[in-house]
């Protein structure tokens, strides 16, 4: 990513072949492929999982997925500038005639409402400050889970605990198989049906993740404080919590563990199929 | 509904099926013997007793039985509103977010601020629910038009073939792991 090549002519070679030699390009696509805009670029640059260097006019929106985005001299963007998980670097003022919007980034717009440039590095505190604050959410959103699903959410925790390993595993196959999902839905369906369903998929992995945590905080206090009756959740809920959520702010091993957690989640979540019953009982 | 005008209460007719004195109406025995409806209910009780009986001493009921019920029982309406079962977690929460607000206040609390420090704080906090709020916002409005874009990308690379090749493969390993996770004891 951090290599930045000018491969623009190659990514736009399309749209070149088919307009008059002197004309700026309409559209520039890149997919793995940094990017350097040095000519003119009439339509719209879309880069996924590539960085992209702007130094001449882009007439259209700049949607970067996964890359960073920075700018030369001369370079600037008339439409709307959308960076889905990277970084925006600007020495200054971006050149943007639109808006700049980073979703995703609560820290970035935090800074703006602070009258800060969402482009200049903020002070180590309000980082820690807003991890804090995100660890407060999680707690928030575990509450309100075992609060409203009491049956599933232990039964969930008890099955996870006799089975971490398959977990893991339907943890990491579900992942793929999500990705692998929305990126044939996107590519292949006509874009009024892919995006919905593409969102959809989202939702359901979002859903999968949150039902799951919860479900592993439980039971990583469960485990440690043997204590498993109804009223002593909430508090077997808070032990497995500061644990998990103590571990993610080490430098370094705590992103990895919270990673390694949040596949096992979803795993969670999955194998157990949201902690429904294994067997329905009727009675006649 | 019961057509009987003084149907037996649940616990004598357990008393009944199980052959042990009434708890509730000392003369149960004999209503149940002179009424048809009573003496249904004990029936079926005593049938159910028979049948659990026989699971029992066919060895299927896992000797964790009434562990793993406890474990998976719901709130009572009195554990679910109490303020001391919750205690914990909420104190965590409270502390969490409290610690969170001060170390965010730094970035408007600047030295010759100090005396409105709690100013800074009230402002530090404005300033994240508000960007909480955009960040819902940009998300919600920049998600389909990133997601059309991606889109887009995605069609002029063979990635989404590639994607659609790999996709069986990895669904029918999932549905094995998934299907042997819940057949699993």
């Amino acid at each position: 990513m951090k290599r930045l090549a000018p491969l623009w002519l190659l990514a736009a070679a399309p749209a070149l072949a088919s307009a008059a030699p002197v004309s700026a390009p309409s559209s520039v696509t890149t997919f793995g492929r940094d990017l350097v805009i040095s000519q003119p670029v009439s339509g719209r640059v879309l880069a996924a999982f590539a960085s992209v260097r702007l130094e001449a006019r882009v007439e259209g929106d700049v949607v970067v997925w996964g890359g960073d985005v920075s700018f030369g001299p001369g370079g600037e963007v008339g439409g709307n500038l959308s960076v889905f998980g990277g970084t925006l670097r600007a020495s200054g003022t971006p050149p943007v005639h639109g808006v700049v919007s980073t979703p995703g980034s609560l820290l970035r717009l935090y800074l703006a409402e602070m009258k800060r440039a969402p482009w200049e590095a903020p002070p180590s505190a309000t980082v820690w400050g807003l991890r804090l604050l995100a660890l407060a959410a999680w707690l928030a959103a575990g509450i309100a889970v075992l609060f409203f699903f009491d049956t599933k959410l232990p039964r969930a925790a008890e099955r996870a605990s006799e089975t971490p390993t398959i977990a893991l595993l339907a943890g990491v196959l579900s992942i793929v198989t999500l990705f692998l999902a929305a990126a044939a839905v996107l590519a292949l369906l006509p874009p009024p049906l892919s995006v919905p369903v593409a969102l959809f998929v989202g939702a359901v992995a979002v859903a999968a993740k949150v039902f799951g945590m919860v479900t592993l905080f439980l039971m990583i206090g469960q485990r440690l404080s043997g204590r498993v009756a109804a009223r002593q959740r909430p508090a077997a809920l808070a032990l497995g919590f500061a644990i998990l959520g103590g571990v993610s702010l080490v430098p370094l091993a705590g992103p990895l563990v919270w990673s390694l957690a949040s596949v096992l989640a979803v795993g969670v979540a999955f194998s157990t199929r949201f902690g429904a019953p294994r067997y329905r009982v009727a009675i006649a | 509904m019961s057509d009987c005008s003084r149907p037996l209460d649940p616990l004598d007719v357990e008393a009944l099926a199980s052959g042990a004195e009434p708890l509730v109406q000392e003369d149960a025995s004999r209503h149940a013997a002179s009424c048809a409806a009573c003496g249904a209910s004990v029936a079926q009780a005593r049938s159910l007793e028979g049948l659990i009986g026989a699971v029992a001493r066919a060895g299927a009921v896992p000797p964790d039985l009434a562990d793993r019920v406890l474990r998976v029982r719901p709130f009572s309406r009195a554990e679910r509103w109490s303020p001391a079962v919750w205690r914990a977690p909420v104190l965590l929460l409270a502390a969490l977010g409290g610690a969170g607000t001060v170390l965010i206040g730094g970035v408007s609390a600047r030295p010759r601020e100090q005396v409105g420090l709690g100013a800074a704080l009230l402002a530090s906090a404005a300033g994240l629910v508000r960007a909480s709020w955009r960040w819902l916002a940009d998300l919600s409005q920049a998600a389909p038009s990133g997601a059309a874009a991606l889109s887009e990308i995605l069609r002029a690379t063979p990635a989404g073939w590639a994607a659609l090749l790999l996709l069986p493969a990895a669904a029918l390993g999932l549905r094995r792991v998934l299907s042997r996770a819940f057949a699993r004891r």
